[in-house]
């Protein structure tokens, strides 16, 4: 019997009800039994267990209370809770971070009972072709035949010598993709794993999200990593935040940043097509339409020339603002000398420094030489006035200035500014030059290689850092070496003498390739081994969109998928679906069913319209034989992932795995052993790769962590065995007499311990300075666990910190010492021979203002691919220099007026699987929704929440409408420009479930690293 | 024992809702799941599974522009609690330090508590026929450790302390606030129905956050409160026979109009 009364109800009650209240007074409030009342704590007593949250890249700590006495297949969890001694978040968790228990376990929501979340698959599953449903099967069986497909693919499609009689040993048929979730001991396998069987087109979530900050950071400052770390950003002056909404992607960000603003009155600038929740929590906040970083960033770095705001002995001595640049380098109306339309592509020796006889860097230190790079910058960016900047990007001019006075005041020798950013950056036709742009601004500004200061690329998966690290991904080999191409780097002598610089520190390179191949092939020596390792045809693109679009050609027959979901998350969702339906063969890895994993069902065919560009099959037409193999999550398996700041941290297993779910290590490891077991005896020479591979790491199926770490950090070989592990690269050879998984991680795991497990949060302070939170004892970070890289420019020339109370190291007269590790020769005179080069590994030795990519030595304003406005700055549609896919499908304003965009919420994490499977995120953001202003609603005859039917000339997307004030149409060069921008979390399972907003994006990629331009196109919107 | 209590700085807060998750992790409730509505804010109020939810207010100002307000809300933890006054069972109690606890052992799920509450907090679970609300985590504070939602807030917006403490805490900040930018910045609960336990620090005045300017018990509660309980002994008799025609006849009208929507029921 249920009691229900409504307050309506009890109003009518009138005064019987309150004669009825007097009841209480009866029984009396029984003060003394409140304390039995309350309930014990569920967790006294319990050892909680450290993990790290397995969604953004901030990797911040949680514990996992669990009941050990409960059976494996049963619940286990009692709480996941924030981990009060990760120095990272002390104890704090987002909604995702603290819902980590949906990802086991669930509260009924019909009896409130504690149960195991019934999305997890708990055992294999089989999809023949043709079919429109799973049949579950056992592991052996399901290994064994994925093993047996890809023996059968592998050998029909495999290259040993190409067609001019280069050993090249790759297989263009099989394709992996993913692993940037997964621990960095799993990626090293899988890296391992493929380079063995010669796959090229291996690719994996950072092409789609930070390539092109490593296009853009590495050039300029020598490594494509986040300069600073999350507990830094305390130490800022002013943060500027333009394309990430860091308060719902990178949320801990705010713990650092409020930080800031409380004890040092920092300012935070939020710079974003809309108003969102880091917006509510900005000082300023500036409106920009999407896609025009460069003109935004570019008039700030006019007015910081013009009033010479610049940081000048830090821009003297750091960068490469005093090189003089050769004559035949030029610029005129958005070209740059050299260009090719017939490539579209550069010739890039237009653009050479001048050398002086004796082979150095020709220089003006007083940087007034028309030639040298300050005076060639501020001649490029004089065109960005004020005026031609609001007009191009639709920011308020007011607004603007705003935020010229408050970051570029950071100039000051004394004052720090941090950028902060993410996929709103990077994920553009111009990507690599929008990251660039920040870069030289800070250089510009001195805020590199400082407390409070750096290009923080703010990355999105726990371990993508880490996975790119480890080089999932066509074009680098781990250690960011460069795959073979056969003509460029026909054997290991070649590679090594095209490869190696004379000088910065990259002039080590023959040693980590040699330690690699050792670590790979321990028994044969690097020369022999290197010819085992694919070789890409020579400046071929295997990259996201032209793996994609390969695979829609009907070029690959067999796919990998670990833990990815492009059917959500790739661009031009509905051609990567179509192109799936051409493999012969997939695998997929997952905790869950994702969209990509059940490409084939019914569900995945629905669309909102008739409209069907690519071709979309039903399951009776799709012939793909699809492989589900359940992985664990991330507290059901032990290992490390590394943070944005290139923390690596340690997880411990917290709970037995649900059903019969695997850890990724385990599953790589059994395929890879079958498959060496299918080439045993084999003689001919292409199967030499498979089976001379060291593949050995214990018993059971169960590889032991600590023997991966140990080849990960690296040893010498002794006999043809592991010896003992070196202390760190440095130590590393070129002879063969070392092996090393990884160089960037090499020092790791020097003696008996690795250092990722380390959990000593005491922060380091040297005598006579204040800590800076480097926490150099928590756990272990690259390089070598130096926190803030490029940390010698904190200082003078002479090696005294710019500012004593953020002092990172110094020279004390003998070496340099303080708060974190020198990323600087320890004895180094800053007054003598290269004392002052900072960028140890740039071959300039300096910060690069100008250098060499794609599309010019300094970003240009182009419009995105689609724009709806001519470009004021020049006469180029686009950028000059990215491949054009499909030219038919370039929408114009004519059909497409409205600027689309796509974003995420703090609720759900990229592809969404991960977070719609999960009830109590599924009800904080129920639905895909379109957020767009009052004004286009009022046009368009939408009111809020109704369904709107979204088009581009790709597809159509269904979602609900958010018609919004925090949404505001842009007054561009005169005219007003609508802008709209969506989730694109979702897809069709989960509690959580909706459209993929991504089947609207467009196959189109930057100049550089192909990065898909996510975030920049044009539409249309209607009442569904 | 002091006072303890949550203060909530809205300046601070960035919406991201963990404390909403938090909560449900700790108390072991169940999700809710409503579809969207064109607002971020996904329930339009708290149930009887989901304890504490996050407001938010989008408006413009004609001299600062669009704004975005957030607000963390729960049982206030009343000193003076008017869900205790009128619970016929007894359920409700206060704890040493400050807690409005309720007692599900005693609950009869008759919902006058909510009926009564300024706020409307204590909401109704239809599963087990009984009244839930925010518990500030008294089995986590009897413990020694801070309550789920403070203990997991990642900016700091929300911390759990001695209540004069915080009290002083959020003067400074008001201040300080009203100094950069928010003249209007307040603060709610000290005063505000005689004290609340649930501190906030507001950049505009309370209507910008939903909240009730000057909160008030229903008139019929204080009209018991103030007339009826002082004489009680000589009601009992009535009262006895006025709660049971009451609860027939209210149990009956309920169970034929069906109606389930105002109680908070899911």
């Amino acid at each position: 019997m249920s009691t229900l009364i409504t307050r309506r109800q009890l109003l009518k009650g009138g005064g019987t009800s309150i004669a009825t209240i007097t009841i209480a007074s009866i029984f009396g409030f029984q003060l003394d039994s409140v304390r039995a009342a309350i309930p014990e704590l569920r967790t006294k007593n319990i050892k909680p267990v450290p993990t790290i949250c397995p969604y953004c890249g901030a990797g911040c700590g949680l514990v996992v209370y669990t009941n050990e006495n409960a059976p494996a297949d049963s619940p286990q969890v009692l709480s996941i809770q924030g981990d009060p001694d990760n120095p990272i978040n002390r104890g704090g968790a987002c909604p995702k971070g603290s819902a980590l228990m949906n990802l086991r376990e669930i509260y009924n929501s019909e009896t409130g009972e504690q149960e195991i979340n019934s999305q997890r698959i708990k055992k294999p599953r089989y999809r023949a072709p043709g079919s429109d449903k799973w049949v579950e099967k056992d592991w052996d069986w399901m290994l064994e035949n994925i093993a047996e497909r890809l023996k059968e693919t592998r050998d029909k499609h495999f290259e040993h010598v190409d067609i001019n009689g280069i050993l090249v040993n790759r297989c263009e048929a099989i394709a992996s993709l993913g692993g940037a979730a997964l621990d960095n001991e799993e990626c090293h396998l899988i890296s391992k794993m493929n380079r063995a069987l010669g796959i090229t087109f291996f690719e994996h979530q950072a092409r789609i999200c930070h390539s092109s900050t490593v296009g853009g950071l590495a050039p300029t400052f020598g490594r494509g990593a986040m300069t600073n770390h999350f507990v830094d950003m305390q130490h800022t002056d002013c943060a500027l935040i333009i394309g990430s909404n860091s308060a719902e992607t990178h949320p801990i960000t705010f713990k650092w940043l409020t930080e800031a603003r409380d004890k040092r009155k920092a300012k935070i600038i939020n710079v974003d097509p809309r108003f969102t929740r880091t917006s509510a929590r900005a000082d300023i906040y500036a409106p920009m339409r999407s896609g025009t970083d460069i003109a935004f960033i570019g008039g700030m770095i006019n007015y910081i020339l013009e009033n010479k705001f610049y940081h000048e002995e830090y821009v003297r001595w750091y960068t490469n603002a005093t090189f003089i640049v050769g004559e035949s380098f030029g610029f005129d109306d958005g070209l740059f000398t050299g260009y090719d339309e017939a490539t579209r592509s550069y010739d890039q020796s237009k653009w050479n420094y001048e050398m002086n006889a004796d082979g150095t860097y020709k220089k003006d230190m007083s940087m007034e030489d028309p030639r040298c790079v300050l005076q060639l910058l501020k001649e490029h960016f004089s065109r960005y006035d004020i005026d031609t900047v609001c007009k191009i990007t639709g920011t308020p001019r007011n607004k603007y200035m705003e935020v010229l006075d408050t970051y570029c005041a950071t100039g000051a020798p004394d004052k720090v500014g941090t950028i902060m950013y993410a996929m709103g950056t990077t994920q553009h036709t111009v990507g690599v030059e929008n990251v660039r742009s920040y870069a030289m601004l800070q250089l510009l500004l001195g805020n590199i290689g400082r407390a409070g200061g750096g290009v923080n690329a703010l990355r999105g998966e726990s371990n993508v850092q880490g996975s790119t690290d480890w080089a999932m991904l066509y074009h680098i080999l781990p250690g960011y070496l460069n795959t073979p191409e056969a003509k460029k780097h026909p054997d290991y002598a070649a590679y090594n003498a095209v490869e190696t610089p004379k000088t910065g520190y990259w002039k080590n390179k023959p040693k980590f390739l040699s330690s690699l191949l050792k670590c790979y092939w321990m028994e044969d020596h690097p020369a022999i081994s290197y010819d085992y390792l694919p070789k890409r045809i020579d400046g071929k693109d295997y990259s996201h969109i032209a793996l994609f679009e390969a695979m829609y050609q009907g070029e690959l027959e067999g796919l990998f998928i670990w833990g990815s979901n492009p059917v959500v998350g790739g661009p031009n969702a509905n051609k990567e679906q179509a192109a799936l339906a051409n493999l012969k063969w997939m695998v997929a890895v997952d905790l869950w069913q994702t969209e990509t994993s059940e490409f084939w069902t019914y569900k995945a065919v629905e669309r909102p319209t008739d409209r069907d560009e690519y071709g979309i099959k039903t399951p009776d037409e799709i012939e793909t034989e699809v492989f589900f193999l359940p992985a664990c999550n991330s507290y059901e398996k032990e290992g490390t992932i590394t943070n944005s700041g290139r923390w690596m941290q340690y997880r411990w297993k917290a709970c037995a795995p649900v059903g019969e779910s695997r850890a990724d290590l385990e599953i790589v490891n059994d395929l890879m052993s079958r498959v060496k077991k299918l080439y045993e005896g084999s003689t001919k020479p292409q199967d030499e790769p498979i089976n001379r591979l060291t593949w050995e790491y214990g018993n059971n199926g169960h590889p032991d962590i600590d023997i991966i770490a140990r080849e990960i950090n690296g040893f010498t070989v002794v006999d043809g065995k592991p010896g003992p592990q070196v202390a760190n690269f440095t130590k590393l050879m070129d002879d063969g007499t070392t092996a090393c998984g990884n160089w960037v991680y090499s020092g790791c795991y020097p003696a008996d311990q690795y250092l990722a497990r380390k959990r000593d949060n005491k922060d380091v302070e040297h005598e006579g300075s204040k800590a800076i939170g480097s926490y150099l004892n928590w756990s272990w970070c690259w390089p070598v666990n130096r926190r803030i890289i490029y940390n010698r420019c904190s200082c003078t020339p002479e090696g005294l910190p710019w500012d004593a109370n953020r002092a990172s190291i110094w020279w004390n007269g003998e070496e340099w010492t303080g708060n974190d590790i020198p990323d600087f020769g320890k004895t180094t005179d800053p007054n003598g021979a290269g004392g002052r080069n900072a960028f140890i590994m740039r071959p300039e030795e300096v910060g690069c203002i100008f250098t060499k990519r794609n599309e010019g030595p300094f970003p240009e304003h182009y419009e995105p691919w689609e724009s709806p406005q001519e470009n004021l700055l020049n006469n180029q549609p686009f950028n000059p220099a990215i491949t054009v896919w499909e030219p038919d499908k370039r929408g114009t304003i004519k059909d497409y007026p409205i600027v689309g965009t796509t974003y995420r919420c703090i609720e759900h994490w990229q592809a969404g699987a991960m977070t719609r499977m999960q009830p109590w995120l599924a009800e904080l953001m129920p639905n895909c929704f379109v957020e767009m202003s009052e004004e286009l609603a009022k046009e368009k005859g939408i009111g809020n929440g109704n369904e709107v039917i979204v088009s581009t000339t790709r597809g159509d997307m269904k979602a609900l409408a958010c018609v919004t004030k925090r949404f505001k149409p842009f007054l561009i060069n005169g005219n007003y420009v609508h802008q709209i921008g969506m989730l694109w979390h979702f897809g069709f399972n989960g509690y959580a479930s909706g459209e993929p907003a991504n089947r609207l994006t467009p196959h189109i990629g930057d100049a550089n690293t192909t990065i898909p331009e996510y975030k920049a196109w044009l539409c249309d919107v209607r009442r569904a | 024992m002091a006072r303890m209590t949550n203060l909530y700085d809205v300046s601070k807060c960035t919406a991201c809702r963990g404390c909403q998750v938090a909560c449900k992790d700790w108390n072991q409730l169940p999700a809710v799941i409503e579809p969207f509505k064109g607002n971020y804010q996904t329930h339009e109020d708290t149930n009887g599974d989901t304890f504490t939810i996050v407001k938010f207010m989008e408006g413009e100002d004609p001299v600062d522009g669009v704004y975005w307000n957030f607000l963390k809300y729960q049982c206030m933890h009343c000193f003076d609690p008017a869900c205790m006054s009128v619970c016929p069972q007894g359920a409700y109690s206060k704890t040493s330090w400050g807690a409005t606890f309720h007692d599900p052992d005693k609950c009869i799920g008759c919902q006058y508590c909510t009926y009564a509450c300024p706020f409307e907090i204590p909401k109704y679970r239809k599963r087990e026929d009984k009244i839930t609300k925010c518990t500030l985590c008294v089995d986590r504070v009897e413990e020694g450790l801070t309550p789920a939602c403070a203990r997991t807030c990642p900016t700091g917006a929300l911390t759990f302390g001695d209540r004069d403490e915080l009290l002083q805490i959020a003067e400074e900040r008001v201040k300080f606030l009203r100094a950069n930018g928010f003249p209007r910045a307040t603060i709610y609960g000290k005063l505000e129905l005689g004290g609340l336990n649930k501190l906030f620090v507001l950049t505009d005045t309370p209507d910008k956050f939903e909240l009730p300017i000057d909160p008030k018990v229903p008139g019929q509660i204080t009209f018991w409160q103030d007339w009826i309980q002082p004489y009680f002994g000589w009601l009992i008799p009535v009262a006895l026979a006025g709660s049971a025609v009451s609860f027939v006849t209210t149990r009956i009208l309920a169970n034929k109009n069906g109606d389930h929507t105002e109680g908070g029921h899911e």
